[in-house]
Order: C-alpha cells, then structure tokens, then sequence
C-alpha cells in the first residue's frame, strides 16, 4: 500500500503506456512486455501500477478499451490511443525532455 | 469531450457497478492466464507456470481494489457500499445497535430541544424581515449605572428631525382597553404606535392598510388595526372585517386592517391604533414613556447610530439641563433587547445539552471500541485484501455515523415528545409575553441542526475506535491469538481515559443541575414578607373617556370592594397599584423632610403604592410602628403616608420616622407633602430582587386610580371565587371587566417560571448524565474483566483470594473515577463562576452541592465497577485456563 508512485513516476508511466501503444492497439500483458521492450529491460511494470493507471487513463478519454481476440484466441481486452491521448503523449513527451534536460544539466554540473 | 468521458465514466461506476466489476474481474484473470501461458511456453511445467503468473500478478484482489481506488467517483462508491455494510454489521450485532442509538437519541435529542428554544427565544424572536437591523432606542439617566428609561415624547421628536442613521423611526406605548359590544366584554392589550411602525416592521398587512396621514387628519375617525391571532379568535378571521367599527372603552374604532401572522410586536400586542405626538403635550420632555425603535438606514451600523443620536442628546442636554442635563441615548439591537432574561438560560441550557452530547459521545465511542477488539481480525482480513488504512477508518466512521443519525431520529420523536410535555406547563401570560415562545417548535432549521449534530457526533463517537483500529498492528492481530492476558496496552488506556473524561463531564453536569435546582428552590423560599397562600388577584381598568372625576372613580371602587366583602368566605379585600411579583411596579421620585437635596443625576426613587385600607390586612404585613392607613384618611383628610422599613432605614435612620414628612414625584411637582403615620414590614418586589425595594404607601382615597390590582383573601380556594368576582364586576359596570385574574401564588411562581422550566431541563439533563455515567462505567469494567478473565485465572491459580481480585478490579475503577471527579471538580467550579455571573442571583457557588454530588458519582461509580468486580472473583481458575 506504501508504494504509490511519486508523480515524476506516474507521469513517466503514463508516458510510456502511451508511448507504447503508437504502434497500434494492445492488451495490458501486450503494453507491459512492449514497455519492457522499448526501455531494454529497465521498466517491469506490475499488473498492480498498470492497471490502475490504464483504468484511469481511460477516465481521463486519452486511451479507449474494447474486447478482442488475442493471438492464441484468448478474450482479452485492448487498449488503443484516442485523440486526446496523442495530444497528451506530445504533452508528456515536451514534458519529459525538459525535465531530462533539466537532471542532465544539473548532473554535468561540478 | 475529456469532461463528457470523465462524467460518463463516473455515472457508469455509479449506476452499473455490477457490469463494471465483472469486466474487471476478466480483465484480471484473462491477463493472468495470458501470463501463465507465455510461461508454458518458456517452458515451465502447467503448474509452476500458474504459481509463476500468480506471483508476478500480485493477488488478484490487491489489485482489483487498486484499479477501484483510482476511479472517478470512488469516494462516494465506497461510502454507498460502507452504509451497506455498515447495516449488515449493525443488524449483525442488535444489542450493540440499541444501546448505541438510544445513547445517541438522549444526547442528540437534548440539543433538538434546546436548539428550537435557542432558534426561537433568542436567534429570531420576532419574525421580521432583515431583524439584524432593527433597534430599541433607550434613553439614559446618569444613575449609578447608567439606568435606562423609555424616552420623552419631545425628545423623541428631536431624534426623527436631527439624526441621519436610521430609515424609520417609530414610537410606541401601552394602550390596554375594554372591549364591550357583543358578548362579554373583555381587556385587551393594544399599543398605541406612530405612522412609521408598521413601514419600519416591514410585515405586509393580511387585509386593509396600513396607518396612514389620513388618520392624524382633524376629526378623523379613530381607526384600529388588529391582530391575526385577536381577528381569528374574535372575529373569526372575518375577511369583510375592514371597515367595521369595534367598541374600546366605550368609543367606536373603525377596522382598517388586520396584521400579517408574523406580526407579535410587541409580544402579545393584540390591537394597534394611530399615536399622535402633535396632540400629546409634543414640548414634553419630563414623561417618558415611548418605546422607541430604529430601523438603521444602509450606510448605518448601530454603534454608528448609537454615535448621531449620542450627539443629538448632547445638544439638548445643554439646550434643557433641566429635564435633559446627563442624558443619553442607548442603541440595542431589537433582538438582544427584547431576549434579554430569556437569553441567558436558554444558552446555559444549550451548554448542558452539548455536555449531554459529549458524554453520549464517549459512551458509544467506548462502546465501539470495545466491539473493535471482537473486530480485529475482519478490519485485518480486510486490510490483507488490500483496503488502505483511510478505507478502513471510512468505514468505521460511517457505521459510526449511520449510529448517530438513526440516533438522531430517535432524539427529534423524543425532543418533540419533550417539548410538548414541557410546553404544557408553560403559563399563558408568559407564552404570549416572552417573545418568540409560541413559535417554538422543531422546524426545518432545528432539522439541519440536528443532521449536523448528527453527523458531528457520528464523526467523534467514531474517531477513537476508528483511528485506534487502522493502526500499523493490524497484521499483528492476525497472528495474534485470542490467548494474550491482557488487551492491549493502547486501547486499554484509551477506553481508560474516555471513562475518566465520562466521569469528569457527568460531575459537571450533575453540578449544573444541582446548582440550578437549588437557586429555584431558594427562589421560591425566599421570605416575600406576604402571605401568599389563599389570595386571588385581578385587575380593572376604568376608561379615563367614562370615568373622569375622581369622585366616579372612587365610587367605583367603594362599590367593588364592598360587594367582594359582601361574598361569603372572602376575609378581606383591598386595591393596590402593584402586585409584588408582578410584572411591573411603580416607580417614583421622591424627596424626604430632613435628608439633603439631591445633587444632580442622584433622584432618590421609591416604589409608589396606592392602597385601601384593608391591604395589609389582604397580604399579612405586620405593622412595625404608628397605624395603617385607615378610613379616615378621606380625600379631604390630611395627606399622609405609610412607608416601609427599608424606605425608613433610608431616610431617617436611627430616628423615628413617625410624623416625618416625604414628597413623592419631582421636587417642583404640585404632589402635596405627605405626613409618614406608620411603618410596616418590608415586602419584596421579586424574589430575584436581592433586597427590598423602599416603598410608599398612599391612600387610595386621596389618590384615586382607574387602573388597579385587587387582592381578595379567602378562607377557602381562591380561584373557587374568581367567577363570582368577575360576576359581580359585571354586575357594577359591564364594560370594565376584570383581568388577569390568577392567584397571588400563580403571580409569584410565574415570576420565576423561567428559572423553574430551566431548572427542571437541568434535572433532566443531570438524571440522563448520571444514567450515562453509570453504564460507561459499568460498560467498561464489565468488558475489562471478561478480558482479563485468563489473566484473573492465573492470578488465581497462583493463590490470589477472591478479595485480592475484588480489589483488583475496584482500585483500577476507582483510579479512574478518582481522576475523573478531580478534573470534573475543577470544571465545574470555573464554569459555575462563569454562569453565576450570567445568571445572577440565580446560581452561586454552593460547596455542599459540589460535595454532595461528587459523593453521589463516586458512589454510582462504585457500584458500576462492583457488580463486574464481583463477576471477576466468581472465575474458576480451572475453566479459565481451560478456555481459549
């Protein structure tokens, strides 16, 4: 219970949800292996951040869900990236790189 | 479009939580088997793939809880299936519940009552609109301290032309009269008011108009305004009533209006008609008699307006230093002035009742934290599925909360069944003269008091258990078995200090209604130096318009008095102005043979009293020296005067008063100098007064009134003679009845109704604190001892007598109660110093009710902690062993 994100991690994990999920529409176990994919092994999301944060996503209209058919014909439920959430991922993605440029900065700094 | 999704998906988890939940639930598990199989196809066994997936999920129901905490709505969601339950929990445990929601009830049900007499007596006694900003207007005398009077005509006159505070500015005054014509003829009570009245109130009229310019008109028609209450009781809400004329003291009132139901000022007024201050002497600056109110413009405040008129009453003090040198203005807001004597025991009532309220608080606090032990292992249970810690305090605080508001209605049936008891005992001069009493009732503000009460009380009676149970051992509780020897440090120290602060409260409740018993218990005993047993009192006033010489007057009386005599078992009967114990009395100035001119600003006043003969014959008052005033003391006898000791004691100290010579009125008055023939003992004008008021006794005959009291004494039941009274006044002139007709103790107990009713709601509150006391107390002990019942066992099988545990059990009862008293002591007595000087002459501090009562807690108390005490030593070591 003690390990809520702070919101540098929650911003990031919503970056990288949506991040993943440009490259079509995608199940929770799809977007978290993608995740895992795209920053080489440094983020294992947990079922217990990513599905909390898709759920709210969804309430904030960035993402949307449907039931599908997964690849060994499993139901599953997908997610895909709405309007407002391409919006919100070029939001997120200004964000993150000042904020990179800003830790950046302050490590090169002696 | 981003707000529409949030709305859509907040109604969707509101309304269809069902279909929500169960696609979560696929959700998860379709994600979990997903998982399994990519670690089949990893190559793991079926059943390590399973264990594998499990492990990296997390426990499906940790994380379905996480998913709900984040949705939108959540709060409101959980609070809905809390109530739910939070019911099934209540019915689960019905004794539980009862108890708690009647101790809720009594303590909520006190603030109901004593919230719709505070919403009533003193938040809005008058219903007019924008009441804030309506004044009283007192003009003040330099006396010793700054005493008030109603003011001058004149002056009155000067404050309308020369201020610029106010909007409107009204005058009015008593105008009592008879009303004959059809039927019985009867007193009622009018007021003669200015044209500006009615604007100022701002109370629409139910019929007719208003007073308008037309009525100071030469030789317009006397006009009437009525009451709502006298047109419905009198004319039978008559709607064609504007226009037909009424007979008061004898002369023809033409109807133009009736006054809206909101409409009671002054309280108990029942007709209104037109004051003209062009035909009274306008230059009159000596009399004051108006009751001037205010309604303050805009831009006004009252202290501002206070200031305007402050310097209005500096200019004619120096322009006529006679009648006005040292006077000044005294600005009140109408509600303050009006409420005061009522105010001050209405909120010491309010102050009870929240101790009432606390001390339920503490009793179902130590209830629910006593039921939170038996309840570890579920709120335990609950946190391993993964409610948080604010879930679960949520929880605890709407059970708390659903006790309090069921409490809540149990408390308003109870308030209203209360009030209505209490209502009934309420005298009818006093429910139609104290102002805003006829309208107290639980009305839609005393609900949402209470629901706010409510909740407040549901909040603090769950706050200890809730913050107690959500600590970080909760996990510790599921290891922990039932086989530990004693409950835990903590919430045995909590429910120790809740008990202590129990103890505390009730002390200085009990104190309270202790103390407020006893005032009224010496305020009737006080020597009122009459007999007021056997004595039936009324009034009768003769229209000026009918009997205008004195000698009519006079005949009049003769007449009364001697037909009463005439009645069979009637002993004596007399006229005075006043009764003692009456609402008002007659005050005037005086100046005394021998005893220096008074400076300026330091009048000597006295209480006037015109009798017949036989008035201390009527009452009882011994003679001290000289004679009573007797039947020779005519209109053409020398003038004389009876006064009382402590008007003698006054003047001529040491000296015999006999033969000395007072004046009563203003030194320049034409009053005749009155020869003192005899001294009588004091009486009191009211049993609050804390000394007898110096008093003057005229003789009747040669100071003849309309308007007087009458005291009948009787050897039989007086009011078995009220109807032949008013018979044979009927008899003597049919259109000047008698009123008010009570019984001289009637007159006397409805002086201190309002401390008997207070006191009486004390006797109550004290009762129900005590009841509470001795449950929390007993509650608490009980639930220790079958807590430690393994450790008494052990103590027990090591050698322990039953005394050793009786007194176990007991020295830890009487710790507490020792501490509780000490603190509830110390309280009440800085609250009684507080309270007796609000309600002066009624309460002081009085050591043997403080000791008193604290005996009678430390022994309740006692016994509450014995009877577990006692359970405590009847344990079989063996079973007890045995057990767990």
């Amino acid at each position: 219970m003690d390990s809520e994100p702070t919101t540098l991690l929650q911003g990031t994990l919503d970056l990288l949800i949506l991040k993943s999920l440009i490259a079509g529409e995608m199940h929770g176990l799809g977007i978290s292996r993608r995740i895992q994919q795209i920053t080489g092994g440094t983020f294992d999301v947990k079922p217990g951040s990513l599905f909390p944060a898709l759920h709210r996503m969804e309430e904030e209209g960035w993402i949307s869900s449907f039931w599908g058919e997964s690849a060994n014909n499993r139901r599953a439920k997908y997610y895909r990236l709405t309007k407002p959430g391409r919006m919100q991922l070029e939001v997120e993605t200004k964000r993150w790189g000042r904020i990179s440029w800003a830790i950046a900065q302050a490590l090169e700094a002696s | 479009m981003p707000l529409f999704v949030k709305v859509r998906s907040f109604l969707r988890n509101l309304f269809s939580t069902r279909r929500v939940e169960a696609d979560l639930d696929e959700e998860v598990h379709s994600h979990l088997e997903m998982l399994t199989e990519e670690h089949i196809r990893a190559g793991m066994s079926p059943k390590e793939a399973q264990r594998a997936a499990r492990i990296e999920l997390g426990g499906i129901e940790q994380v379905k809880e996480r998913v709900r905490q984040k949705r939108t709505g959540n709060g409101l969601h959980s609070v809905i299936s809390d109530c739910r339950y939070g019911v099934r929990q209540l019915r689960k445990n019905p004794g539980f519940t009862i108890v708690a929601v009647l101790t809720l009830a009594l303590g909520i049900g006190a603030n109901t009552a004593i919230f719709s007499d505070v919403n009533a007596l003193v938040l809005r006694p008058f219903s007019l609109p924008d009441l804030d900003r309506v004044v009283a207007i007192w003009e003040t005398v330099p006396k010793e301290d700054a005493y008030s009077v109603k003011a001058a005509p004149a002056n009155f006159r000067d404050w309308i032309e020369q201020s610029r505070s106010f909007e409107y500015l009204a005058a009015s005054h008593g105008w009592d009269a008879n009303l004959t014509g059809e039927g019985v003829a009867e007193r009622v009570e009018g007021y003669q008011v200015t044209s500006n009245f009615f604007p100022l109130l701002g109370v629409p009229m139910e019929l007719g108009r208003q007073i308008a310019s037309v009525d100071f008109q030469q030789g317009a028609a006397a006009v009437v305004i009525l009451s709502h209450g006298f047109w419905q009781r009198h004319l039978g809400g008559d709607q064609s009533v504007v226009g037909k004329s009424l007979l008061l003291n004898g002369r023809k009132f033409t109807v133009i209006g009736v006054a809206g139901p909101d409409l009671d000022f002054p309280a108990g007024a029942q007709v209104w008609t037109p004051l003209d201050l062009r035909t009274i002497e306008i230059i009159d600056r000596e009399n004051h008699y108006l009751l001037v109110l205010g309604r303050l413009s805009k831009n006004a405040s009252a202290s501002s307006a206070a200031a305007d008129l402050q310097a209005v009453a500096g200019r004619l003090a120096q322009q006529f230093p006679d009648t006005n040198g040292g006077h000044g203005v005294r600005v009140v807001r109408l509600v303050e002035d009006a409420t005061n004597g009522t105010r001050q025991f209405v909120m010491v009532l309010m102050g009870c009742a929240v101790f009432v309220l606390l001390l339920a608080c503490v009793n179902v606090a130590n209830l629910q934290l006593a039921r939170a032990e038996s309840r570890q292992k579920e709120m335990a249970i609950r946190s391993g599925m993964g409610a948080s810690r604010w879930r679960l305090i949520q929880q605890l605080l709407v059970e708390s909360t659903m006790l309090a508001i069921m409490g809540a209605a149990a408390g308003v049936v109870l308030a209203s069944w209360g009030m209505k008891l209490l209502q009934r005992d309420i005298p009818p001069f006093i429910l139609a003269h104290v102002p805003g009493l006829k309208h107290v009732a639980v009305d839609s503000q005393v609900l949402l008091f209470t629901l706010a009460v409510a909740v407040i009380s549901g909040i603090l009676a769950g706050l200890a258990p809730a913050l107690r149970f959500s600590g970080s051992e909760l996990n510790d509780a599921l290891k922990e078995s039932t086989r530990c020897a004693s409950p835990g440090h903590y919430a045995g120290r909590l429910r120790d200090v809740l008990v202590v602060f129990e103890i505390a409260l009730a002390l200085v409740l009990l104190v309270g209604a202790g103390l407020m018993v006893s005032g009224f218990r010496k305020l009737i005993a006080v020597e009122m130096g009459f007999d007021r047993a056997h004595v039936l009192t009324f009034h009768v006033a003769l229209p000026a318009e009918k009997y205008q010489k004195k000698d009519e007057i006079l005949s009049y009386y003769d007449r009364v008095l001697g037909q009463i005599q005439s009645l069979p078992s009637v002993d004596s009967v007399a006229c005075v102005t006043s009764l003692p114990s009456g609402w008002s009395w007659n005050w005037t100035e005086y100046t005394a043979e021998g005893r220096p001119p008074a400076s300026r600003g330091e009048v000597p006043s006295t209480v006037s009293q015109i009798v017949t003969p036989d008035f201390w014959a009527s009452l009882r008052v011994p003679l001290v020296r000289g004679r009573f005033i007797s039947r020779t003391d005519g209109p053409d006898a020398p003038p004389v005067a009876v006064i009382s000791e402590s008007m003698a004691n006054a003047n001529w100290p040491g000296q015999d008063p006999i033969g000395k010579h007072v004046k009563l009125g203003r030194p320049e008055s034409s009053e005749p100098e009155r020869r003192v023939v005899g001294v009588v003992r004091d009486i009191r004008s009211s049993a609050f007064d804390p000394k007898p008021d110096p008093t003057t006794y005229v003789p009747f005959a040669q100071m003849p009134q309309g308007s007087s009291a009458v005291v009948v004494r009787t050897s039989s039941n007086p009011l078995s003679l009220a109807s032949s009274v008013t018979e044979q006044l009927r008899s003597i002139d049919p259109s000047t009845p008698a009123y008010d007709v009570r019984t001289l103790q009637q007159v006397v107990s409805d002086n201190v109704s309002g401390v008997e009713s207070s006191a009486r709601m004390m006797l109550i509150f004290g009762f129900v604190a005590l009841a509470l006391a001795a449950t929390g107390i007993f509650a608490v002990m009980a639930y220790s001892v079958t807590q430690r019942t393994h450790e008494i066992g052990i103590r027990m099988a090591l050698g322990a007598r039953r005394f050793d545990v009786l007194r176990l059990v007991m020295a830890s009862a009487l710790k507490m109660a020792v501490v509780g008293l000490t603190f509830g002591f110390g309280v009440s007595m800085l609250l009684t110093h507080a309270v007796s000087a609000v309600l002066y002459g009624v309460i002081r501090i009085e050591p043997p009710i403080f000791a008193l009562l604290t005996a009678l807690l430390a022994v309740v108390a006692a016994v509450a902690a014995y009877i577990p005490a006692r359970w405590a030593t009847t344990v079989d070591p063996m079973q007890a062993l045995r057990s767990e």
